[in-house]
């Protein structure tokens, strides 16, 4: 079979074609969301629908921002930024001790530990929620934040795996130099781990970001109440403006989104990270 | 040192087996030198997996032994939870809907990205920026990506109705139907997870040594051909890596989507089993109950983890 220029050339088009539809339905729902948030109450409910608002209802945002206020924002942040602190420090010193000190039993309790993330969350869910009573958490940050710090196999698997591959030599040198493991966690393994805990701080801060069930489960007090809540609230809320409900969904992406445009780098290393094989 | 070794061969025996068991000693120290620092880093991880993980793991069997409601006491009913769960009526078409749900969302979002990253890695110099906005998804929260598409899906004012009404479809009230509901939670699922399993594919087919591509073309293989035979058989691990993290993804995504778009209606038709847990444990405090159905759902997902071990020795090769 020859490859003619012509046939090679319908090909490319053909590829061109596949992949720009296939973004634009990436990208649709965007499009409609930023759309949808600039248009007066009138013209949402017009029929058929305009492809550009008309006026532009500046307002909307505002409006959303009444909603989805700087409190619920401060939840959302206080809440990711502490699971990646706390979590991120829970999860390097876990990488370094199954990847660097030599322990008996090693392997099978890092086989253990790894092996409770195929354990479905709603198995853990409710007795989680009675312990979380029974500490008197209920509607506390501490309720909010200490159980998702429990989730950290993901991260000590990662740390584990990084941590595996810099160089021996690096740590029998140490060694000889009499430093402790605390010294070689502290000194020398975490300042060269900048890569990886770059990647695991975007992820954990995307996933505690995003997270909805247990907030919902633990929260119950408006002051504590995280973004997702207030999104679907306001979604279940028939009679809510739509234009200010998209303006709120677009207020609510738009951290990420920056974050995404600014470090998009590490989000596709962070996850790709995620599925090297150690 | 050196020295008193060999003054240690030549005191014979005795000597010698003093030694041996004085290094022992040093290596048992060691030993537990070494467990003694594993404790103090592993010392927060053990903590909060014991009382987060371990004991909701154990609590919650024996919960599912209980008629347990958080508002009365609670009593004993031994295996009734079970017993209930698998002669309730509902219980078929609960598991029917769930297999529907899982497979419906599993299959595609498996399959898609891996055709989508190939197509993409060819792009040249639209490689980058397609592949940006391929990846854009991922910023969303599923809270945030349904409430968008619940307004896409709108009966009278929604785009996609809008759109088909071009080609001359008439409205479905897409949400709201028994028949269409279901797809439409499966469609927006399917949109929220293909982005990260695109990342994990980009990653592994940058594993793919360029030359086995190169011998392939000589050989006058077609590009299809080349996925056939070079790539997929190259990424196998890759494959069986993201069939187990869509896996986890679906099982954990999936509540905010339903909640979000149907709460599990109409008329039950998008109520999966992890839904029906929330609620039984949630809304109607039916806690035992949710618990043993918790439990079925363990048994289910260890079982189709097992397969897929198996499995796995006979499609996926490792380098």
């Amino acid at each position: 079979m020859t490859d003619s220029p012509a046939r090679r050339v319908s090909g490319k088009l053909a590829l061109f074609i596949v992949l720009i539809a296939g973004a634009l339905i990436a990208l649709f729902p965007f499009y409609w969301m930023i759309v949808t948030s600039l248009k007066t109450s009138l013209e949402v409910y017009r029929y058929p629908p305009t492809w550009l608002p008309n006026p532009i209802a500046w307002s909307n945002y505002p409006d959303a921002f009444a909603k989805v206020n700087g409190r619920v924002f401060f939840n959302s942040a206080f809440f990711a930024i502490t699971i990646v602190v706390l979590q991120g420090l829970v999860t390097t010193m876990g990488g370094f001790a199954f990847a660097r000190i030599n322990f008996p039993y090693r392997n099978f309790f890092f086989i253990l530990y790894l092996s409770t993330l195929m354990i479905p969350p709603q198995v853990t869910l409710i007795p989680t929620f009675l312990v979380v009573v029974r500490l008197g958490w209920i509607d506390s940050y501490q309720g909010l934040i200490v159980p998702i710090l429990a989730q950290g196999a993901f991260g000590t698997f990662l740390f584990r795996q990084f941590f595996l591959r810099l160089p021996n030599e690096m740590y029998e040198a140490a060694r000889l130099d009499g430093a402790n493991y605390w010294q070689q966690f502290w000194k020398f393994t975490l300042p060269l781990s900048r890569p990886v805990i770059t990647a695991y701080a975007i992820i954990t801060f995307l996933t505690a970001w995003k997270m909805y069930l247990w907030p919902v489960i633990v929260v119950r007090s408006d002051d504590l109440k995280v973004l997702p809540m207030v999104i679907a609230e306001l979604s279940a809320n028939t009679s809510q403006d739509r234009g200010v409900m998209m303006a709120a969904v677009g207020l609510s992406v738009l951290p990420i989104l920056i974050l995404y445009l600014v470090a998009q780098r590490w989000f596709i290393e962070g996850i790709a990270m995620t599925g090297q094989k150690g | 040192m050196q020295l008193s070794v060999t003054e240690s061969e030549l005191a014979g025996l005795e000597t010698s087996r003093f030694w041996r068991r004085s290094r022992n000693q040093i290596k048992e120290k060691k030993d537990w030198n070494a467990a003694l620092w594993a404790l103090l880093f592993l010392g927060p991880n053990l903590i909060l997996f014991l009382i987060f993980t371990a004991y909701p793991v154990g609590y919650g069997l024996y919960i599912s032994l209980y008629n347990y409601s958080i508002l009365k006491p609670k009593e004993w009913v031994g295996l009734e939870n079970y017993d209930t769960f698998i002669h309730d009526p509902k219980t078929p078409d609960l598991i029917w809907r769930s297999i529907y749900y899982a497979v419906g969302t599993t299959i595609p979002v498996v399959v898609l990205p891996l055709i989508v990253a190939v197509l993409l890695s060819n792009a040249g110099v639209a490689t980058r920026p397609l592949r940006m906005i391929y990846i854009l998804p991922i910023v969303t929260s599923p809270v945030a990506a349904a409430a968008v598409w619940k307004w896409l899906y709108a009966k009278d004012f929604g785009l996609i109705n809008y759109g088909l009404s071009l080609v001359g479809v008439s409205p479905v009230d897409w949400l709201y139907s028994l028949r269409w509901s279901m797809p439409a939670v499966i469609l927006m699922s399917i949109w929220l997870l293909i982005p990260f399993n695109i990342i994990l594919y980009t990653a592994g087919l940058q594993e793919v040594p360029g030359d086995l591509y190169d011998a392939a073309a000589v050989d006058g293989a077609s590009s299809f051909q080349q996925f056939r035979s070079v790539t997929v058989p190259m990424i196998t691990p890759t494959i069986f890596f993201v069939f187990l993290i869509t896996m986890i993804n679906v099982l954990v995504g999936a509540f905010d989507v339903i909640n979000v778009l149907t709460q599990g209606g109409p008329l039950q038709s998008t109520n999966v089993l992890i839904y029906d847990i929330y609620k039984n444990a949630f809304e109607n405090f039916r806690m035992g109950y949710a618990s043993a159905q918790a439990y079925a759902l363990f048994l289910a997902v260890l079982i189709i983890t097992l397969i897929n071990w198996v499995l796995q020795k006979r499609w996926v090769h490792y380098s």
